[in-house]
């Protein structure tokens, strides 16, 4: 797939199912990363502490020691991999108990692949980045001004309601990297449930009414069966 | 209807206990009174008889001879006895006067006579038996009577005492017995009515008797376990098809994707390819909305439950679905009354809302507006999606909240037939209900849930 924009990114991923780890590690390799494979708690822990890793992908259930323990250990011993947890329980005490005991984000079985990646890349991205605290944001001739909540495109000053802000927001922060459906659902309604209709597509589209219509240079694209990425061409 | 049954089962049992001790009193009341009645007739006839046989055999002479010596006999010290001529002249005997009220050849008694005993005359009562002789002249014989009426004021007494005695005793019993009984009925019901409430662990509790109510409470509780083993066989199944075929679907749909990204897929095989990947995402969607159903129904979200604002929630989901009901060409209204507040898990409140306004948005075109309100009715807070679109036959109302089932009019639309049991489950869950009303035109969905205490 190769859309993302960290390539090489050196992943652990400890999963006990070999089936869903063989199809993780084909795909993870297509997009350009590089992956090792942990087939227990135990093993992956080992892994973990004694290779360098850009990201582990943890099962929340694991043979030998279970994933939430296998990140506390690691966050214990001053280890801050980001670490994006998998799940087959989609209760929201779970995903907090997980977000909790140290990993990054949380997604739940079954997935799509392209969610696993654009969530992998956003959190490798947000360890490594360190952007800090900016108050503006800035995209080609884009700028969102988090204080004054007010946005800008080169001289046009853009007026967007409260959640079309916020997803720019997101876009922005992660520009270059997908965000998908599922992320802005949940980083702008802190909602986690699929809402199977295209409600967030028509948020999205009239965002991009409001920041792309009569540009030359569209800064919103929609990357297919996946989500949206911000990025100056 | 239930007091009713109480009192005339309380009713019953005092009539029953308080006439059949009535009736025993009183026979042996009946029995009593006869027997010393019998008694005494008995003896005033064998006197009387035995002096008419000395009058035919030695005359008047002999009976009145008789007579003088049977009054002065102790042996027959508890009889008077009078011979007269015409009634008023008397001829012999211990009785000063025949009582006026005594006819000739008659029994009756007691009555009160004047007697002569041992130079005394004394006032009491006798039983009497008067025969004609010959000549004018009639023959009365008494016996003592006096210590019969004491007798059967006693028994009267007795009697009176022991039919209250019974009386009280019956509507004690009978109060008892109604109340045990429908104790143990109401016990039952009070088990019933909380399983159809969803506390579906619960059974009737056994008591130590071991009676044939614990008997039928057994059976009664045997009876659920069946179904609730019947119930999760069931569901375990179509758990266990849905899971183990949602991760290849989940496998094949990323291989899809992938060759779908692939820029060497050629155009025919990618129109194909997305026709399965179409086909793969809805079969997931029905899977996994038939996995969150069966892990709604076995509770597994009931500790992630805390008060939620239901004016945020309501708006947040209507401010999510706004545009797309705008692109539908309706304005999606959000009525809301602040500060209600209801105990729930959020994330499920909010999906149960957003599939209602999804069928408002699906099923209710054709109309003008959605109308999303939220109001506190009868205790309870009601969130109401209504359309103004096509409606609902009233026929069809009970059955859309079955799983998978999806009406004839709208199989053209896609969905899984899972929204409505979704939010009928969540509904559950929190206690509450789901009914869907006619909007004239349209559909009301009503979720009605308890309202938190503020």
């Amino acid at each position: 797939m190769g859309m993302g924009s960290e390539p090489d990114v050196k992943v652990l991923l400890i999963e006990d199912d070999a089936v869903t780890a063989e199809y993780l590690t084909g795909a993870l390799g297509q997009a350009g990363h590089r992956v090792e494979h942990a087939g227990d708690g135990l093993r992956g822990l080992n892994l973990a502490m004694t290779g360098s890793y850009d990201a582990l992908i943890v099962d929340r259930m694991l043979p030998a020691l279970d994933g939430l323990s296998v990140i506390e250990t690691l966050r214990k011993a001053g280890r801050d991999t980001p670490v994006l947890i998998l799940s087959a329980l989609d209760a929201v005490d779970e995903r907090v108990r997980g977000l909790r005991a140290g990993g990054d984000d949380y997604l739940t079985k079954p997935f799509a692949f392209a969610e696993l990646l654009a969530r992998l890349e956003v959190i490798v991205h947000r360890r490594s980045g360190g952007t800090g605290p900016a108050t503006v944001l800035r995209v080609a001739d884009l700028e969102l001004d988090l204080l004054s909540r007010r946005v800008r495109r080169g001289a046009r000053e853009i007026d967007l309601k409260a959640r079309e802000f916020q997803i720019l927001e997101v876009l922005m922060r992660n520009a270059g990297r997908v965000v998908t459906r599922a992320m802005l659902l949940e980083s702008v309604w802190d909602f986690h449930f699929d809402p199977k209709t295209n409600v967030i597509e028509v948020h999205v589209s009239r965002l991009r009414q409001k920041i792309d219509k009569g540009e030359e240079s569209p800064l919103i694209q929609t990357v297919r069966g996946a989500g949206y990425v911000l990025r100056a061409e | 209807m239930r007091s009713s049954i109480r009192a005339r089962l309380g009713l019953a049992t005092t009539a029953l206990i308080a006439g059949s001790a009535t009736l025993a009193i009183g026979a042996v009341y009946w029995a009593t009174v006869t027997a010393v009645r019998h008694d005494s007739e008995v003896a005033v006839r064998s006197e009387l008889e035995s002096l008419l046989g000395t009058w035919r055999g030695g005359g008047l002479e002999a009976l009145i001879g008789e007579v003088g010596r049977r009054t002065g006999d102790p042996t027959t010290q508890g009889f008077a006895y009078l011979i007269t001529q015409e009634h008023s002249v008397r001829i012999a005997g211990n009785v000063r006067a025949w009582p006026k009220e005594i006819p000739e050849e008659a029994s009756v008694g007691p009555v009160a006579l004047e007697v002569e005993r041992a130079d005394v005359w004394h006032v009491r009562s006798y039983r009497l038996e008067s025969v004609r002789l010959d000549g004018g002249r009639s023959l009365l014989v008494g016996s003592d009577a006096s210590a019969e009426a004491p007798l059967l004021a006693a028994l009267q007494w007795i009697a009176l005492g022991g039919l209250i005695f019974s009386v009280l005793l019956a509507i004690g019993a009978g109060l008892t017995v109604s109340r045990r009984l429908l104790g143990r009925v109401e016990n039952m019901r009070a088990t019933i009515v909380s399983i159809l409430g969803g506390r579906k662990e619960g059974r009737v509790a056994l008591s130590p008797a071991g009676d044939e109510f614990d008997e039928l409470a057994s059976h009664f509780n045997r009876l659920l376990d069946e179904n609730d083993s019947l119930v999760a066989q069931v569901r375990g199944v179509t758990n266990d098809i849905a899971h183990d075929l949602r991760t290849p679907l989940q496998r094949m749909k990323g291989r899809l994707e992938a060759a779908l990204a692939a820029p060497s897929t050629p155009p025919d095989s990618r129109r194909i390819f997305e026709a399965f990947a179409t086909d793969t995402e809805r079969l997931l969607d029905t899977f996994n909305g038939l996995l969150q159903l069966a892990r709604l129904e076995s509770e597994e979200l009931r500790r992630s439950m805390t008060p939620i604002p239901v004016e945020v929630v309501v708006r947040e989901v209507g401010e999510l679905y706004a545009p797309l009901a705008e692109e539908a060409g309706l304005a999606l209204d959000v009525v809301v009354e602040p500060s209600l507040s209801v105990v729930a898990d959020r994330e499920l409140l909010a999906q149960a809302i957003a599939n209602l306004i999804d069928n408002a948005l699906k099923y209710g075109g054709g109309g003008d507006s959605i109308r999303v309100e939220a109001h506190r009715s009868d205790g309870g807070v009601e969130i109401v999606v209504a359309d103004h679109g096509a409606g609902i036959p009233e026929s069809e109302r009970e059955r859309v909240l079955a799983r998978l089932v999806r009406l004839d009019a709208s199989r053209a639309i896609p969905g899984t037939g899972l929204g409505l049991s979704l939010v009928e489950a969540v509904a559950r869950l929190h206690g509450g209900t789901i009914r869907l009303e006619d909007n004239r035109p349209g559909v009301r969905a009503v979720l009605r849930l308890p309202e938190s205490p503020a």
